[in-house]
């Protein structure tokens, strides 16, 4: 793939098309499979500079705004997350390697320094493999204690909670407000359960009061609550918000109502 | 309301879905392919553009473009024709209203909030990465174990070492990763279920 179809790919996936752009490489891979192939690979590359921490800012502004606004995205990027790390994990450690290194070095310098002997003194090689000089005794000491190189943590999600209790009438009780700090990347909302807690997967949608769609998704359960609905908070500017939650079968279960109130 | 669950939705027929895969191919076992290759771009579409239950909305582009097909024998382009039945399914999933439910009859609140329960993704995630087969979680480990400038010149010889192309290395890849993460789902579903 051309490096200018690398760069539509990336903007494809972070939602920076318009929308004739986005229809026009939607028809080209929809015509040849590969294509789909390609931007799955750009997908994924996509996804681990975003588990690293190397996407530039403007980037990762419009993967946390759009790309992490699908719960499925989420999920793969967790899955980034948990790959990266056994991957990490599974390498050989630096300070090994490096003193590997150092270990292959001054082997090398003490076989040279044997042959350099060996043609001007009578054979005595045993005495100069045991007698490693202190020079190299204190590098291989030294090799051994270097901090090994830290690997870059992958960036943490720092999520706010807000438990809801289902809504009885809108307006009767004090509205639950929500004030979304500054660097908040994710909101999570425990939905409170009543009677008896239906079986199954469940969905949550997000929306305005006026019926502007903000998020959507599978709900995560436990079994004290009805569960727990994930969204990024970039999409909750201050207004009203309904989340309603369903069963897999789409019936209703129940709804919650909370505020988003300005961050000071 | 899911697109699979819409009542005035006509069973798709035998007849159709046969002509549905003769369309996608010169024979059964390629039509089969051809099907199999439309619905994993069709899912894709929807996942990129952030929908709801992609793999549903793509079995419901394949219905409607069977039925389509059985109507109008004069469509040329099969694939171009799915694009746009997808793009429809999309506007109708982020277009459809909910119904609020009745009012929740009066029930006790908690007390508290539940405490933070322990995530079960990486049980899951360990789990599913032991049921890879041996060479794919090989693979797949050591494709994803190299960062940065490492990264390159590790696939390439990776690659290499397998007798692979670089591209090829790359689908075999993803195909283990979207593996995975379908087993951390399933398994996530099951959990949930198991507490519920």
């Amino acid at each position: 793939m051309t490096r200018t179809t690398e760069d539509e790919a990336r903007r494809y996936l972070l939602g920076r098309l318009s929308d004739d752009e986005g229809t026009a490489i939607e028809r080209a891979y929809f015509a040849d499979p590969e294509r789909a192939d390609a931007i799955a690979a750009a997908e994924s590359d996509l996804v681990d500079a975003y588990v690293a921490g190397v996407l530039p800012p403007a980037d990762r502004a419009a993967f946390e705004a759009h790309y992490l606004a699908s719960p499925l995205h989420r999920d793969r990027v967790e899955t980034a997350r948990l790959l990266r790390r056994e991957g990490v994990e599974r390498r050989p450690a630096p300070r090994r390697a490096a003193a590997a290194v150092w270990i292959g070095l001054l082997t090398a310098a003490g076989l040279a320094a044997v042959a350099l002997w060996w043609t001007r003194a009578p054979i005595r090689p045993e005495a100069t493999i045991a007698q490693a000089p202190p020079s190299t005794r204190a590098a291989e000491t030294a090799a051994a204690k270097a901090p090994a190189e830290a690997p870059v943590p992958p960036k943490r999600i720092v999520t706010l909670r807000l438990a809801l209790a289902a809504i009885r009438v809108r307006g009767a009780e004090a509205t639950p407000e929500l004030r979304v700090p500054p660097h908040t990347d994710e909101v999570a909302l425990e939905l409170a359960a009543f009677g008896e807690v239906p079986a199954g997967a469940l969905s949550f949608t997000v929306r305005t009061v006026e019926g502007t769609p903000v998020a959507s998704g599978r709900m995560e359960r436990s079994g004290r609550t009805l569960g727990t609905a994930r969204l990024p908070a970039g999409r909750l500017a201050p207004d009203d918000y309904i989340v309603a939650v369903s069963s897999a079968d789409e019936t209703a279960i129940a709804q919650y109502f909370f505020r988003v109130v300005p961050a000071r | 309301m899911s697109p699979r669950s819409d009542p005035d939705a006509r069973a798709l027929t035998p007849r159709a879905f046969a002509l549905l895969l003769r369309r996608l191919g010169d024979d059964p076992e390629r039509g089969g392919l051809g099907y199999e290759s439309l619905r994993r771009t069709l899912v894709r579409f929807f996942d990129w553009r952030g929908a709801h239950a992609p793999d549903v909305c793509a079995d419901e582009t394949l219905d409607r473009l069977a039925r389509r097909l059985d109507e109008d024998a004069s469509i040329e382009d099969v694939r171009g024709y799915a694009h746009g039945i997808a793009r429809l399914v999309l506007l109708e999933q982020w277009r459809r209203p909910r119904e609020l439910p009745a009012g929740a009859a009066d029930e006790r609140l908690p007390a508290e909030a539940p405490p933070a329960e322990e995530d079960p993704r990486e049980g899951c995630f360990e789990r599913c990465l032991a049921e890879l087969p041996e060479d794919g979680r090989a693979l797949i480990l050591e494709y994803y174990a190299a960062e940065g400038r490492q990264k390159i010149d590790g696939r390439k010889r990776l690659a290499a070492a397998l007798g692979l192309s670089d591209t090829a290395l790359r689908n075999r890849a993803q195909r283990l990763r979207d593996r995975l993460e379908r087993g951390i789902r399933r398994c996530l579903d099951a959990e949930a279920d198991t507490k519920s």
